[in-house]
């Protein structure tokens, strides 16, 4: 009975699933305005016309795909030191996602570079990095798929990713360090060089973006407990209590 | 609308790097659900499969 009060998995599940519709339905809101806001109201930039319309996903995917590999990281070295399972879960539900913005910041970026700098891709040091984060992800997510101990794994991921976040601030600070064909950031504290809506805009999509992502990452997080934690006795009662058994 | 649409000639650009947003969010959207509903589904299987080993034990130590 003690075991199952302490056991943070038993109680984060239950909790996880009332917050994950509520994040899912503010992403869903402010998703809409943004869209409206990105690719209706805001007005033509005056050097990049329509094309700068792009920077309404560009910016929060590749936002989102740093802070949450800076947070996937955070947790697997909680998992690390204090040997913590829900720690490690919560690193191995952000992997997924992280990749997915990544990959998202990426394409983006490419579409976005086409008209405004006529290429697809260049080897500079923003996209290369930003290249080498996907990579991360992509090595954190096969790297736990080669490990059979989920507690191996998380191990091993943890170490991965501890030693990736380095690359975060050089993806972050690389347009500043190098002479990026990428421009430098448009948004700043207090001297933003973008006019207002289109800073309004991309706001709300970066919050639409971020409560995207804990909603996406809590459903997985409740998967990937009942995944390693099937048999355990908060998985059994929480089975046999009030839904029909299969 | 045609002209919302066009995107003063930047449609391709726009609408490659939209749709593909919107396409990866939906696929993840799909697969997360799967699996959440996969994971339940094995949780009440494999409990109940624990359950059968018991029983299968306990039968054993009878006999």
């Amino acid at each position: 009975m003690g075991g199952f009060k302490y056991a943070a998995p038993a109680q984060f599940y239950p909790l996880a699933g009332k917050m994950a519709p509520w994040f899912a339905a503010a992403a869903a809101v402010l998703g809409v305005v943004g869209l409206v806001i990105g690719l209706y109201v805001a007005p033509i930039d005056v050097t990049q016309k329509d094309s700068y319309r792009i920077i309404f996903i560009h910016v929060p995917a590749a936002w989102m795909s740093m802070f949450l590999y800076v947070v996937m990281a955070f947790w697997g070295a909680l998992a690390l030191g204090l040997n913590t399972r829900l720690s490690a879960m919560m690193a191995q539900a952000i992997a997924p996602t992280g990749a997915l913005m990544t990959a998202l910041a990426l394409w983006t970026g490419a579409f976005w570079g086409k008209p405004t700098w006529g290429t697809y891709w260049a080897w500079d040091a923003r996209m290369t990095s930003e290249l080498i984060l996907l990579f991360l992800y992509l090595g954190i997510i096969a790297l736990r798929n080669a490990i059979d101990d989920p507690r191996r794994a998380d191990k091993a991921c943890g170490v991965l990713a501890l030693v990736g976040v380095i690359n975060v601030p050089i993806i972050y600070m690389s347009v500043r360090w190098w002479n990026t064909l990428h421009q430098g950031a448009s948004i700043q504290a207090g001297k933003s060089s973008i006019d207002a809506i289109m800073l309004w805009g991309m706001l709300i999509m970066v919050f639409a973006f971020w409560f995207y992502s804990i909603a996406v990452i809590l459903i997985r997080l409740r998967a990937i407990m009942l995944e390693r934690e099937a048999g355990s006795a908060w998985v059994a009662r929480l089975t046999e209590g009030g839904e029909e058994r299969g | 609308m045609s002209e919302f649409f066009a995107m003063g000639g930047y449609a391709f650009f726009i609408w490659m790097a939209y749709g593909m947003a919107a396409l990866l969010i939906v696929l993840e959207i799909i697969a997360v659900r799967a699996r959440a509903k996969r994971a339940l589904f094995l949780a009440r299987h494999s409990d109940a499969g624990v359950h059968r080993e018991a029983a299968g034990a306990q039968l054993k130590e009878i006999q």
